[in-house]
């Protein structure tokens, strides 16, 4: 930082405002970590979907929670990240970068075109893209609000026919999947997401499980590597960071290397 | 650091009427909570205790109800002169118990109680017999009663209460019941929730305003003088709500609203059940507790959602429990199976746990005139957390201790 003195207690000098400017447009330690967990995202898993990240991996990777859910909030708003709910448990969260996004639209739209479906119904691809999108920033959408952003198109202004066909294509791709108890609202998903929730539950229970079967319910981090969790696409340090993140399991350092031990509630 | 008891009350003579010293030294004994030695609460419960309530006019009577049925007050300010040996000193006994030899007794477990707000003189119980009963303090009998159509979960009375004295009554029917015991009937009912309502509480601003929270995950804010619900809470809505400029009267404008208004009908407050609601005593912000393991805070004006992230507020229990605020509302206490957690109310930080009840806690209630928390479990007991005394400090010569112990 630089150390000029303010000529008044109101006035900055020019570096002072330009080092404001500069703070303000670095990335917070939630985009970091996030960018962190982007890129160690298992490659076995990077080959069915684009990478996304858990709450819960977030968490273990920051203390501080209340500053970690605003950033969060405050990235989701403006448009970075997108949320998604994971059908696993009730609060489970995935948060995948909106570029990461848009890419699972375009490669489901690349397969429909493949599988030839006709290109009127493929129109809903990017105008789901355009306009449903860039303008909802929540987790899931009402059905009413969902037709009325895909027939918009403000820069033409005219309204596009919007059919029951275009919806069940975009449900079909798994893009959108109908909400459990609300009526006539669609949660935002991930597209072929299928294989990856069956790995993410047995991960999690055949990590506990390699714990608790033990004499003493813990582990060294160095052994857990390199074992492999059978059933899961998804590798073990995934897994570890998503328990240590809900609180099942504690990470001690220890002065053989950090342990990991079962949280008794 | 902690300042000097001396400092403090040179402070105290030179500030005219601010209290910082006063607020410094509860704020202190708040955190330092623990169990207490030297006073207990002797349950007479043989059943888990469900639900406490507090008087508020002397903070002295506590009202325990317990899932064999019976009810109990008992004297926390002064402890009873017990003619039976193994009462202690510190022994608070009850004086009033409603027990199954008293023929207006529940059936049931009662699940909630509280007192009327203005004295001590009634008090309104709520049972898994489908009754709620009120109840003459002085003499044990029930004054009238009111049948439900299923199981009461939770009853309240409003503290703010000058023109009405309706107690609002929450069950398994999802519709939420008035009843007025100076009439003895129902004056409504208010529709909205569409699972069985678990967690309810009065405004502490407006006489009017009751705030319910049911199985369905919606925390809904009610206006008990018209039908309709105010405000639902959104866990969404992160930010205070932008000022929409009104729109003039057409048909899409109308079916636009409508939809909105559908929309925000259908939003949820938790992934989960909702099982506790508590407004905080500076009437800022709304505290709500559900089975998705989080705990949330709102702010009162907008209800919007504060993002305070609660560590590890594991939370599946299968009716409601009652979090507790401290006096000042920086401290929150949230039971979570055995233990009580102390959390701070706006950063989130976990200040402390609690440790000693046997079983599941159900139900804890602060004084604020003695900074204590009284906690009831279902292992029967009924505990008191309060700060450590400070040591005795025996001055004088110890000469016993420095003789020798050998004879000559």
């Amino acid at each position: 930082m630089d150390m000029h003195m303010a000529t008044s207690a109101d006035q900055y000098t020019f570096e002072e405002v330009e080092d404001q400017l500069y703070m303000q447009q670095a990335p917070s330690d939630t985009l970091i970590a996030l960018q962190l967990l982007r890129s160690q995202f298992p490659a076995k898993a990077r080959e069915v979907i684009q990478p996304f990240m858990l709450r819960s991996q977030l968490y273990s990777l920051i203390d501080d929670r209340t500053l970690l859910d605003r950033e969060l909030d405050d990235l989701r708003r403006d448009r970075v990240v997108r949320v998604l709910k994971l059908p696993t448990a009730p609060d489970d969260y995935a948060y995948m970068l909106a570029e990461d996004y848009d890419a699972a639209v375009q490669h489901q739209y690349q397969l429909m075109q493949e599988a030839g479906t006709l290109p009127e119904q493929l129109e809903v691809f990017p105008w789901f893209s355009q306009r449903v999108l860039a303008r909802c920033s929540d987790n899931s959408i009402t059905h009413h609000d969902l037709l009325k952003l895909l027939s918009a198109d403000r820069k033409h202004k005219r309204r596009d026919e919007v059919t029951e066909q275009h919806i069940s294509l975009l449900l079909n791709c798994g893009l959108l999947t109908r909400h459990l108890t609300q009526k006539d609202t669609y949660w935002f998903a991930l597209a072929g997401i299928g294989p990856l929730i069956k790995s993410l539950i047995k991960g999690r229970k055949d990590l506990l499980g390699m714990l608790s079967r033990r004499r003493y319910p813990e582990m060294f981090v160095k052994e857990l590597e390199q074992k492999k969790l059978g059933q899961s696409l998804l590798d073990s340090r995934f897994h570890m960071r998503d328990l240590v993140g809900l609180g099942s399991i504690a990470r001690v350092d220890t002065t053989s290397g950090p342990l990991l031990r079962i949280v008794k509630k | 650091m902690k300042p000097s008891v001396l400092s403090g009350l040179l402070q105290r003579q030179s500030e005219q009427g601010q209290r910082t010293f006063t607020k410094q030294l509860e704020a202190d004994r708040v955190r330092s909570l623990a169990f207490d030695t030297s006073k207990q609460i002797s349950s007479i419960h043989k059943g888990g205790v469900t639900w406490l309530d507090l008087e508020r006019s002397e903070n002295r009577y506590l009202l325990a109800g317990s899932a064999d049925c019976s009810v109990a007050v008992y004297d926390v300010a002064q402890p009873t002169q017990g003619d039976k040996e193994d009462t202690g000193p510190g022994d608070c006994g009850s004086v009033l118990k409603i027990t199954s030899s008293n023929p207006d007794c529940h059936r049931y477990s009662v699940s909630s109680v509280a007192w009327y707000p203005v004295d001590t003189g009634l008090f309104v119980t709520g049972s898994f017999d489908h009754q709620v009963k009120v109840w003459d303090a002085n003499l044990g009998q029930a004054a009238c009663s009111f049948t439900f159509p299923d199981r009461v979960f939770g009853v309240a009375m409003s503290s703010a209460a000058a023109t009405h004295c309706l107690i609002a009554v929450v069950g398994g029917d999802p519709h939420v019941k008035l009843c007025d015991p100076a009439t003895g009937g129902f004056t409504h009912s208010l529709v909205g929730h569409r699972e069985p309502v678990w967690a309810v509480s009065w405004s502490l601003d407006c006489e009017y305003h009751l705030v319910t929270g049911g199985c369905d995950g919606q925390v809904r804010m009610w206006d008990v003088r018209t039908y309709h619900c105010l405000q639902v809470f959104d866990e969404q809505i992160t930010q205070k709500p932008k000022a929409k400029p009104s729109r003039p009267d057409s048909a899409s404008n109308r079916k636009r609203a409508k939809a909105e208004q559908a929309k925000k009908a259908e939003a949820t407050a938790h992934d989960g059940r909702v099982t506790g609601i508590l407004p905080t005593p500076d009437g800022l912000h709304w505290l709500t507790a559900g089975t998705d393991n989080r705990l949330r805070l709102w702010d009162t004006q907008h209800n919007y959602h504060l993002l305070v992230h609660y560590p590890q507020t594991f939370n599946s229990s299968m009716k409601a429990r009652q979090l507790a605020v401290a006096g000042e509302g920086d401290v929150i206490f949230h039971p979570s199976g055995g233990i009580i957690q102390c959390l701070h109310r706006l950063t989130g930080q976990k200040l402390g746990t609690l440790r000693g009840h046997l079983d599941t806690v159900n139900c804890c209630c602060y004084n604020s005139y003695q900074q204590e928390l009284y906690s009831g479990a279902n292992d029967c007991n009924i505990l008191v957390w309060a700060a450590p005394a400070p040591l005795e400090v025996v001055e004088g010569l110890d000469t016993k201790d420095d003789q020798d112990a050998w004879s000559d």
